[in-house]
């Protein structure tokens, strides 16, 4: 599969590809080809929720008019130096590319920070009082009042939300391009999910896909897992950059994320913050005495030691490091989980199978797991004849015959026994 | 085609009655008294995997029972049921009605008994009191130490004693020269190496070196438990002592879900290459506690995820010990 985004691949070239907000897309390519150096408003600013095409429908438009498209991030105060300083002067900005017109694209404009970074404001509108290119804003939430001074050269264009069901018709069409097969409901699911925002719906319908030829709502389990995220970095930079024990034990146990999980989380991450190998090793073992502690809460269901679990898989794991940390790390989802629920059907099909020999051969489908299963694959393996029986007397579904052996033995074993 | 049961090695060639099993010589003589007299206590089973307790369970009940056992007998696997209260279920359908045939009751054969926490064994032994008078039970396990007391105390203890290195040597030639699969002493010496007493792994490995055709040998035997044992433990174990913790926890991952080997495969595959490492010989012995302390807490029901992880962590911290 293509490592491309989808977000990006299937995102709109044209402005009549542009489904929902297509009035607001419209008076954005109007705008670009009509402006005049001269004009008032002298820019668009346009506001709306995350992943709606306020930013698609600024490229589509610029690709059709074939404009240059010159983006520029609000929050990042060096490259809108550069544009304040060259956005007045025609022929610098055009010498390059002759013929070509630009437009101006300032993402994020609330994300400028209005106290630290008010040359950041000041910069913007001199960019929108002296530019000679067309220029558009792009905001979340327009109403901020830093951006007062800024909404005064501007005209205001909404963007909604986009409709679920018109969110599942794109991700339909886009599962029929990749030769996806997905069932509606799953679609459905996955753009209801969403809550209007197209771009986390592909992400999503991309996450969901990623080495599966089929998705069905079985599948949309680890989205659920995928909205706690952001809560989830919040708490383990908490967990990792809190000096006060008690404040820490307090962020892991507070938190609405499943203690299990935040434990995943940890075991995956915990490993960037140390930077000695003493202190990787004391903070994975306080990890596994929390989970050993969690153990015996199963077993016996004293659910008064979980207060130890949070103390050990917080506290204990973050401050076994004793030297002070670094930057803030890239947090990874748990791989593990994932492989999990990956590899779950699989699991469960060679349980099943573990267990079924566990009755002929009057051992717990576990040891069955253990000291059946692997010479079974053998046997199959080097003698597809022999291995057929077993096969049948076992009965191993093709398809996880697939998943334990090879291929071209899963074929003969069919074949022998077809 | 061969008929079901014969597939299976372990299965064609388990003993049927107590006369055939030529090992276990005073526990089988002891069961071949409750047979004469028709009568027997609850029994506990113990000992290492793969010496014959399931095997001598149902021996007993073939002998005691003969054309009835179908009926008399019911086998069920502790780590399989679902919680004592299905056990208790299943019991208690079992032992309602009246047993057939002479003898006065029906026999439960509780498998991996060991596997029940303590709560439930009180329940198991409430379950076992309420009807010990239509159903005796055979409770099995690998140590009778993790059976509660007042269960043990009502149980005759059978304690069998891992196999010699002979007695699984002869049982191996035996299947062979049934099967007429040429075995050579390398073959048999390998085996045994692998198999660690454990019958049932021996007799498995015979036969799937068996299917590769042609005599069996060290090599044959080999090609067979190197599929069960990845040379990857080896390889993570060397990354982990070299600090790169987290290559090493992706191979960890690699091993649980790609070869799907469990956690206790992993620890005591890794407590085997111990000895193989190139390591200073003190640390061999500390490393091996560390790894011990991993395999008990998994077999307690910890994460293997997260316990594995945690050795890796520490294997990085001796490596960083032995290097510096």
């Amino acid at each position: 599969m293509s490592r491309m985004l989808w977000a990006e691949k299937y995102a709109p070239r044209k402005v009549s590809e542009i489904v929902e907000n297509r009035k607001a897309a419209e008076r954005v390519a109007e705008f670009i080809s009509n402006w005049r150096p001269d004009q008032k408003p002298r820019a668009l600013l346009l506001w709306g929720p995350a992943g709606v095409g306020k930013t698609a429908s600024v490229y589509a438009a610029a690709k059709e008019l074939e404009y240059d498209l010159v983006e520029v991030n609000a929050s990042d105060k060096r490259s809108l130096d550069e544009i304040r300083k060259t956005v007045g002067t025609a022929s610098s900005l055009s010498s390059l590319i002759m013929g070509r017109k630009r437009v101006i694209l300032v993402d994020e404009v609330d994300g400028i920070s209005g106290s630290e970074d008010k040359g950041g404001i000041s910069g913007l509108v001199e960019i929108l009082k002296n530019t000679v290119h067309p220029v558009i804003l792009v905001a979340n939430d327009p109403w901020d009042p830093k951006l007062a001074s800024v909404r005064e050269y501007c005209e205001l264009v909404r963007f909604n939300r986009i409709r679920s069901n018109v969110i599942s018709s794109i991700l339909a069409r886009i599962c029929e391009r990749e030769g996806v097969q997905a069932d509606p409901a799953a679609l459905r699911g996955i753009a209801e999910n969403a809550r209007g925002d197209l771009r986390a719906a592909i992400n999503d319908l991309q996450m969901v896909a990623e080495g599966r030829e089929r998705i069905t709502m079985d599948d949309l389990r680890i989205l659920s897992l995928r909205d706690q995220e952001r809560n989830v970095f919040d708490i383990l930079k908490a967990i990792f950059y809190g000096k006060d024990a008690q404040k820490i034990v307090m962020a892991a146990s507070s938190s609405d994320v499943d203690y299990e999980l935040l434990m995943q989380w940890i075991c995956e991450n915990a490993w960037q913050h140390m930077q000695y190998p003493k202190e990787l090793a004391d903070a994975y073992n306080a990890l596994s005495r929390a989970d050993v502690f969690l153990g015996r809460i199963r077993k016996r269901q004293h659910w008064g030691l979980l207060s130890y679990v949070f103390t050990l898989m917080s506290a204990g794991v973050s401050l076994s490091r004793k030297t002070s940390g670094g930057g803030v790390p890239k947090y990874q989802f748990p791989s593990w989980v994932k492989m999990m629920s990956a590899a779950k059907a699989r699991r469960n099909a060679i349980g099943s199978i573990a267990s079924k020999i566990g009755k002929k051969c009057h051992v717990s489908s576990r040891e069955a797991f253990t000291s059946y299963l692997p010479y079974i694959k053998f046997i199959i393996e080097a003698n597809p004849e022999a291995g057929a029986n077993l096969v049948k007397l076992f009965d191993i579904e093709p398809e996880v015959v697939g998943g334990l052996i090879s291929k071209e033995v899963a074929e003969k074993v069919k074949k022998i026994l077809s | 085609m061969a008929s079901e049961e014969t597939l299976m090695w372990t299965e064609k060639y388990r003993p049927r009655t107590l006369n055939d099993i030529v090992n276990q010589a005073e526990i089988v003589s002891r069961l071949r008294t409750f047979v004469e007299k028709k009568d027997m206590p609850h029994c506990l089973f113990s000992g290492p995997p793969g010496t014959g307790k399931t095997t001598a369970a149902l021996c007993l009940a073939h002998d005691l029972f003969g054309e009835y056992f179908q009926g008399n007998f019911l086998e069920l696997n502790a780590s399989d049921a679902r919680g004592i209260d299905v056990i208790r279920g299943v019991v208690k359908d079992f032992a309602r009605t009246m047993p057939l045939g002479e003898v006065p009751f029906k026999i439960l054969v509780l498998d991996e008994a060991d596997a029940l926490t303590q709560e439930a064994q009180q329940a198991l032994r409430r379950t076992m009191e309420r009807f010990t008078r239509t159903c005796r039970f055979i409770l099995i396990v690998n140590y009778s130490s993790k059976i509660i007391e007042p269960i043990q105390s009502r149980c005759a203890l059978f304690r069998f004693s891992p196999l010699s290195r002979e007695d699984v040597a002869k049982r191996l030639l035996y299947i062979a020269g049934r099967e007429s699969v040429e075995l050579d002493d390398s073959g048999i010496e390998a085996i045994l190496y692998v198999s660690e007493g454990d019958l049932r792994r021996a007799v498995n490995t015979l036969q799937a070196a068996a299917a590769i055709g042609g005599p069996i040998t060290a090599d044959s035997v080999f090609m067979v438990t190197g599929k069960a044992r990845p040379e990857e433990v080896r390889e993570m174990i060397g990354l982990a002592l070299k600090g790169d913790f987290v290559k090493a926890r992706k191979m960890l991952h690699d091993l649980l879900v790609t070869y799907g080997l469990s956690g206790i495969d992993v620890v005591r595959q890794i407590h085997r290459e111990l000895f193989n490492l190139d390591i200073p010989e003190g640390w061999k012995a500390q490393l091996a506690d560390i790894v011990g302390e991993i395999d008990f807490r998994m077999s307690e029901g910890a994460d293997e995820e997260i316990q594995l992880s945690a050795l890796l962590a520490k294997f990085a911290y001796v490596g960083s010990q032995i290097g510096g």
